[in-house]
Order: structure tokens, then C-alpha cells, then sequence
């Protein structure tokens, strides 16, 4: 009697999350996997059309391009961001006067909205006034002169071969997340550790090899994971940037994509299919990630 | 500094409790023990406790002083209509006018204005509102997308209901401007009413810039007379290479000044449309059976080659570079005469007028294509819909008088143009008689090009649905044409041909497939 009521209340205590993970995810999900195979155009009740939305994904160049920005744009951005990131952490973790002060300015960039760093970025990367070709131009100039060359600086955003790298940029630019994980797991790094270490003559090369890149371990796989999918989704900044769409497409996002043909061209159910291949990716990805990285991850807690 | 105090492990049992420190409150529950909370952490979960507490009665006491019991029920009587608007920011306040004396002038009627913008690639929020069985009573929907709302039955025809009202509405045809109304006829029923007219584009070109080029021995004045605009598009050829003025840095050529870049007309997709019609290309052919796109017209693929010449002869990458270093307002590269001649909008009237009080520009017409028509300017433009789901006859009637006031009453249409400095799309209106009235004034001397638009122009966006798709397909063929990418069908450049029959086809298909699907549910 006792055990039903408590099983009860503890239901009760729970219902927020039950009833909002049931209502806000598997219904949408459930549904999406539905109107996959349906042609819906939201308006009015959707169609059974079987496997002709994934059958056109097949065909569709643009689907095509987008999946191929956003797997290139992936494989780059996320090892710069997390060696960004790690770089950053490690020299901040240095005993050093001001080093909160330096924690907090590098910190910084992750705070400012997604938004308006973007619109900054406009700026810092436009092609004949932007601070970075600015700083690029004279080094540019060097090698022209020395080498006979004929360098340009790029237009980051008006030339479809700058557009990822920018990005990259961009991203890297905004690491303070991730960075903030690595000093709290840096920190964590035993100190006996590198004392033994030091009484067997290890350099600082030998340490962080062979010490703290397995200390934690655990937090880079961890970034690692979440900067795969965060990544896959990428959104906000190509829509900032290129308003209009970015030249030779080439900030055409996956999720961009997904977005103007659910809402823009109100086919729901085609792209219902894309969301449900992304997912697919994004699980296969995870599933080999895991598989593959399990001999290099190191849980102090395991036996 | 608390924190560092603390001393682990300590017995705190003996401590004073905190007054109402409930967190402590079971010994008997190790995880809630004095055991395991330093003072400290305890002090601040109690602050937690309280700020949590605070804030809670802020927010009540905030909802309390600042909740009025809102919606459209009124007890004076009124039928309370809901309008959703795009006008916000400084438009806000201004736009409000027009709904303040509509109110004023009605004693039965009263419309609540409520800005929720929508346009190609946000109408979202009023889909789920039409679905969702919520849809305001008016609501403003760009021209370019009546037949599309229309096709999805978002919209209700308005024929009847003008009728009911007692109007002609073959009278009311020939009232307003032909582009105007013609965008909101679809299937052979009206859907909207056009609010403001949009006259699009004049050829602008800047004097001052002109003359100080030729003063300066860079602009060659036989070429260039700043007084005679070129009337052809190898008139606007022979400006361009005249005016464009480029510097050698150690990192290669840089434009410092440009003539009409041909896709800076508001956008890619624009600048298609408007030379497309500048040398006599049409985009879509209405047949009720099989509607067409018709965006790979050979004299739009002309047009789109005349552009991608204009980006080989002068670099595109160069172009953009000059052209992403300016932006709008008083960074707007005509006024700083970086950029001598633009095609421009309505709205470069008011820019001007507030950044370059005293800069001389000309205006005349966008100069013809081979195969076109001179003056080939299209209009566009906002309109007034009732969104379907209205059925209460009260309402729609209310709605029905509101569209009316605003669109085709000489108080509304005048105090339009006052408030938003928009043009009414509607002939009577006390406004155009005004204008030609007040010739001494620059601002109404600078609309008289634009008002010739209004009197002549037979073009507007083509009415159909798929208009969204469609503008993103031309921009896209656009952006592969003139930045010369490459076709990985063939390996070589994409050629217009090649590019706008590949927007044609990507549209006919979203078209065909949207008409397929609203047709099969009928």
C-alpha cells in the first residue's frame, strides 16, 4: 500500500519531465518519422508518399551540396576548436599574475550572443577593411616581394573557398566553453602524478603526453561528442552572415537547409526525411566514435 | 570570501540554526544532516531559498500592478477586430496613426494593431495561427505572396464581401494602379488589397560625384554628361567604363569607384527580375491547366549574359569587395559616391534627403534593354488580406471597411503617405494631386519619377504561387552566372542558358508540386 503510494507520488513529483519529454520530444520525433514518408505541407493533413521523400534526397544536388558543407565544414572545425581550445586551457592554467583576468578575456567571446558576433565577424572579415586582412596584407606583401608572388587577400565571405575557413575562424574564436571544461579537468590532474613523473625525468613534453592528455581524457572525449553534434546542426551563423545566401552556396548547412525547406517551402515531410538521415549520421558517427576512441579514454574510476 | 572559512569536517551541530533553515531540518537523512553542510554552504543555499522567494513575489506583484484583462471583448459595444502589421521600430509609432484614426472616425469598430512581421520567408507564425484556428481578422501580406496564400487557402476571396458592401469592383479596378491590382488577382478572384505602392526602381545617378570625376580628368565629360542620362543599356555600358576608376596596392587592383553594378539591385533575385523585364523577358505564363516558369526566356538569359559581362570586364571578386565595404544609411557607397549610379527604391528619397541634404542626383528612368520597353520599371508592394477562418459576418465586415479605409479612402490613403511615406496604390487618392501641387519642393519633385512608374507600369512579380521558391532559384542562378562557377554537368562556367533553365525546372517542380497537393485536397 505504501510502496503504490510513494511509487505514486514520486510519479507525481516526476510528471513535469514525463509530460513535457512526451509532448515537446518523442511525439515530435514520432511524428517527423511519420510525415518522412508523407508529402505535408503543414496546411493541410499529410500524405502517405512512402520512400519518395528519401528517394529525391538522392537526387537533389543541393541536398547533396549541403550535407558535403556540413561534413567538410565538421572534419575541420571540430579538431581546430578542440586544439584551439586545449592550446588555450593549458596556457591558462599556468601559475601567472592575472590569470583570472586572463581566463575571464578568453572566456569572454562565448558570452556574447551568437548574433552579434556574427554581425562582428561581417566586419573583422570583409575583404579590403577588415582587421584580419589587415593584419594579413603585410605579410602577404612580404612574400609577393620576396617570392614574386601574386597574393591577394582572400575575401573571406564573397568567395565560396574562404567562406569554411572563416567559419573556422569563427568558431575557434568562440572555444571559452569547452576551454573552461579542460581548466576545471586540468585542474583535476593529480599533483603526485607530476612529481613522479618529475622523478623519472619526464620533460614537459613527456608530462602532458603522457600524463594530462590521459588525465582528461574523458573531457575531450566528452567535447568531442558534443562538438560532433553541435556542429552537424550548425545554423545561426551562415543565416547571419549570408542573409541571402552565401556565394556557390557554400553556407549551405545542413540544418539551413532542413530549415527553409520545412518552413520556407513548407515541405514538412521532406524535410522531416532530412532531419531523420542527420540523426542517422549523427548516431552512426557517435556509435564509431565511441568504438573507436574507447582504447584512448582513461576512467580513473574503473578497475 | 565565506567559502574559504570553512573548514571541513568540523561538528556544526552545536551551531546556532539559521531562522527558517528548512534545508537542515532532518538529521535523520544523512545527504540533509548538519554533517553535511559547512555554515556556509548552507548561508547560501538559504540565500538561494530566499532569492528564489523574492523573485517570485516580484514577478507576482509585476503581473498584478501591469496585467489588464486584454483580448477583444469590449463592453462599449464595438466589434474588436486584431490586425497583424510589419511595421515596427520607428514605423511602429507611426503606423499606429493610421490605426488611431481609423478607430476615431468609427464608433462601431475597433482594430488593435499588433506588429508581427512576415514576409518570403517568415510567415510561420501566421500559418500556425490560420491552422490553429487564432488568425487575426486583417492581416498585411506582401504582393508577391497573395497567389500563394490564395493557392493554400490561407486567404478569403474578397468579391463577395465587396459586393455585400456594395461595391463595384470593376469600378474599384480601374482605380487603382493596374500592377496593383493585378498582384492580388488570382484564379479570377481578388484576395487583397494593395496598401502601398512600390515603384520599382529609378535610375539614380549621383552629380556631384560626376562632375568632380570629370573635373579631375578621370570621367571623360564626352561620355559622361551628367545632365543626359543614358535613355539604353549600351548607353549605361559606355557611363560605366567611363566612371569606373581603379587603384594598383602591392596586393593588386582595387576599385575605388563604380558605375550600375547590374545584381546590386537589391538582391540577386531583384536584379534578374528587373533587367529580365528591362530587355523584354517574361518570367511566367498563366495557363489555368499548365502554368509555366518561364525564368530561361531568351531575353532573360540576355539580360543575365549583359550581367556576367559586367562581372568579367570589371572581377566580380573585386566588386564585392568594394561593394561589402559600405553598407545602408549614410554608408550607402552612392552616397559616398563610391558607387556613382543605382537603380533605387522609394526609400532612397527619404535616405537622401536625411544624409545628403545637399547632394545633386539624378533620376530618370531604368534605361531599355534590347528588346524592351523604355521605362521598364515593375511595381509591388504590401496589400491588405482577410485570412480565411474569419466567418463571423460582423467581423468581416469590420475587417472588410478597415481594408477599405486604408487602401481606398482619401483619409486613409492621405494619411498614409504622412505617417509611413508610403505611396497609395490608389489613383483618387488626395496625395498625387498634392504632389504636383508642391513642384518647389525637392522631396515632391523627387517622387514625380516614381509617380510616372505608377501611371505606366504594366509589371509586377508574376502571380503565382511558389513565389518564394522561385526568387531563390533566380538568385541562385544569378550567383553561378556572374561569379563564373563552375557547372559540374559540363566542367565549364555556367551559362545563363544553363543556369536559369535549371531555376526554371527546380521551380516548376515545386510549383507543380504544390498545385498538385491543394488541388488533390479538393
Amino acid at each position: 500500500m505504501k510502496a503504490e503510494r510513494e511509487l505514486a507520488l514520486g510519479l507525481a513529483f516526476i510528471s513535469p519531465i514525463l509530460i513535457g519529454f512526451s509532448v515537446f520530444t518523442i511525439y515530435p520525433m514520432v511524428a517527423s518519422l511519420y510525415y518522412s514518408f508523407c508529402s505535408y505541407d503543414v496546411l493541410s493533413p499529410p500524405r502517405w508518399i512512402g520512400l519518395g521523400n528519401f528517394r529525391e534526397l538522392l537526387t537533389d544536388p543541393l541536398y547533396r551540396k549541403a550535407l558535403w558543407n556540413t561534413v567538410s565544414f565538421t572534419v575541420f572545425a571540430v579538431p581546430v576548436t578542440i586544439v584551439t581550445a586545449l592550446a588555450l586551457a593549458m596556457l591558462l592554467n599556468l601559475k601567472l599574475r592575472g590569470q583570472a583576468l586572463y581566463r575571464t578575456i578568453f572566456f569572454l567571446p562565448s558570452i556574447v550572443p551568437i548574433v552579434a558576433s556574427s554581425v562582428l565577424w561581417l566586419w573583422l572579415l570583409n575583404k579590403d577593411y577588415g582587421l584580419i586582412n589587415f593584419a594579413l596584407r603585410p605579410v602577404l606583401g612580404l612574400l609577393n616581394t620576396t617570392f614574386g608572388l601574386s597574393l591577394e587577400a582572400p575575401g573571406w565571405l564573397t568567395s565560396p573557398e574562404y567562406a569554411k575557413p572563416a567559419l573556422v575562424l569563427m568558431a575557434a574564436w568562440g572555444v571559452g566553453g569547452s576551454m573552461i571544461l579542460y581548466l576545471a579537468a586540468l585542474g583535476d590532474v593529480p599533483k603526485q602524478l607530476y612529481e613522479a613523473a618529475d622523478i623519472d625525468g619526464a620533460g614537459a613534453w613527456h608530462k602532458a603526453r603522457h600524463v594530462t592528455l590521459p588525465m582528461i581524457s574523458p573531457v575531450l572525449f566528452f567535447t568531442l561528442i558534443m562538438g560532433l553534434i553541435t556542429t552537424f546542426q550548425y545554423f545561426a551563423q551562415p543565416m547571419v552572415l549570408w542573409p541571402n545566401g552565401a556565394p556557390g552556396d557554400s553556407g549551405l548547412f545542413y540544418a539551413l537547409y532542413l530549415f527553409q525547406n520545412a518552413f520556407i517551402y513548407l515541405r514538412m515531410g521532406y524535410a522531416s526525411a532530412q532531419a531523420w538521415i542527420l540523426f542517422l549520421v549523427i548516431v552512426v558517427i557517435t556509435v564509431f566514435v565511441f568504438r573507436g576512441t574507447r582504447r584512448f579514454v582513461y576512467y580513473g574510476g574503473e578497475a | 570570501m565565506g567559502v574559504r572559512s570553512a573548514r571541513p569536517g568540523g561538528d556544526f551541530s552545536k551551531a546556532p540554526r539559521p531562522r527558517g533553515a528548512w534545508i537542515a531540518r532532518n538529521p535523520a537523512v544523512p545527504w540533509q544532516g548538519h554533517a553535511c553542510y559547512t555554515p556556509a554552504m548552507r548561508k547560501s543555499l538559504i540565500f538561494m531559498r530566499n532569492s528564489l522567494v523574492a523573485l517570485g513575489a516580484i514577478g507576482l506583484v509585476a503581473f498584478l500592478v501591469f496585467a489588464r484583462p486584454g483580448g477583444l471583448s469590449g463592453d462599449d459595444g464595438r466589434t474588436r477586430i486584431q490586425l497583424w502589421h510589419p511595421w515596427g521600430g520607428p514605423m511602429l509609432e507611426a503606423y499606429q496613426r493610421n490605426i488611431d484614426a481609423f478607430n476615431a472616425a468609427r464608433d462601431d469598430v475597433a482594430v488593435r494593431g499588433l506588429y508581427v512581421p512576415n514576409d518570403m520567408s517568415s510567415n510561420q507564425k501566421f500559418f500556425t495561427a490560420v491552422i490553429g484556428n487564432c488568425a487575426p481578422d486583417v492581416i498585411f501580406v506582401d504582393g508577391p505572396q497573395v497567389a500563394e496564400w490564395a493557392e493554400r487557402g490561407l486567404l478569403l476571396p474578397l468579391d463577395d464581401l465587396l459586393r455585400e458592401a456594395g461595391y463595384d469592383v470593376e469600378q474599384l479596378r480601374s482605380e487603382f494602379y493596374a500592377p496593383c491590382w493585378e498582384q492580388c488577382v488570382y484564379r479570377g478572384n481578388v484576395w487583397a488589397l494593395t496598401f502601398c505602392a512600390d515603384p520599382n526602381f529609378c535610375f539614380f545617378w549621383n552629380k556631384n560625384a560626376i562632375r568632380s570625376g570629370i573635373a579631375a580628368g578621370d570621367i571623360d565629360a564626352a561620355v559622361v554628361d551628367p545632365e543626359r542620362p543614358p535613355a539604353t543599356v549600351a548607353e549605361l555600358d559606355a557611363w560605366n567604363r567611363a566612371v569606373t576608376k581603379a587603384r594598383q596596392t602591392s596586393t593588386g587592383p582595387q576599385l575605388e569607384r563604380l558605375g550600375l553594378v547590374p545584381w546590386g539591385v537589391y538582391g540577386n533575385a531583384n536584379s534578374i527580375f528587373t533587367w529580365g523585364v528591362a530587355f523584354g523577358g517574361s518570367f511566367y505564363r498563366d495557363d489555368p491547366q499548365a502554368p509555366r516558369v518561364t525564368a530561361n526566356d531568351p531575353r532573360n538569359v540576355a539580360a543575365l549574359d549583359w550581367m556576367a559581362q559586367y562581372a568579367r570586364q570589371y572581377g566580380y571578386g573585386r566588386i564585392s569587395s568594394l561593394q561589402s565595404s559600405f553598407g545602408s544609411a549614410e554608408q550607402n557607397p552612392f552616397i559616398l559616391g563610391k558607387q556613382v549610379i543605382q537603380l533605387g527604391h522609394l526609400s532612397m528619397i527619404a535616405d537622401l534627403e536625411q544624409y545628403a541634404p545637399d547632394l545633386e542626383v539624378g533620376m530618370s528612368p531604368i534605361p531599355q534593354g534590347p528588346g524592351g520597353e523604355p521605362n521598364p520599371a515593375w511595381v509591388g508592394g504590401w496589400t491588405l488580406a482577410i485570412p480565411a477562418g474569419v466567418t463571423d459576418p460582423v467581423r468581416r465586415r469590420a475587417a472588410l471597411d478597415f481594408i477599405l479605409w486604408s487602401c481606398a479612402s482619401n483619409e486613409g490613403t492621405s494619411l498614409e503617405v504622412r505617417t509611413s511615406r508610403n505611396l497609395p496604390a490608389w489613383r483618387p487618392s488626395p496625395f498625387f494631386a498634392e504632389v504636383r501641387a508642391r513642384q518647389d519642393e525637392p522631396r515632391m519633385r523627387r517622387l514625380v519619377p516614381f509617380l510616372d512608374i505608377l501611371e505606366t507600369s504594366r509589371y509586377q512579380r508574376p502571380v503565382m504561387p511558389a513565389q518564394a521558391r522561385y526568387m531563390d532559384e533566380l538568385s541562385r542562378a544569378v550567383d553561378r552566372v556572374v561569379r563564373g562557377d563552375t557547372n559540374p554537368a559540363t566542367g565549364r562556367p555556367w551559362t545563363a542558358e544553363e543556369a536559369l533553365r535549371e531555376a526554371t525546372q527546380r521551380t516548376q517542380r515545386h510549383l507543380d508540386l504544390m498545385l498538385e497537393r491543394s488541388r488533390g485536397q479538393r
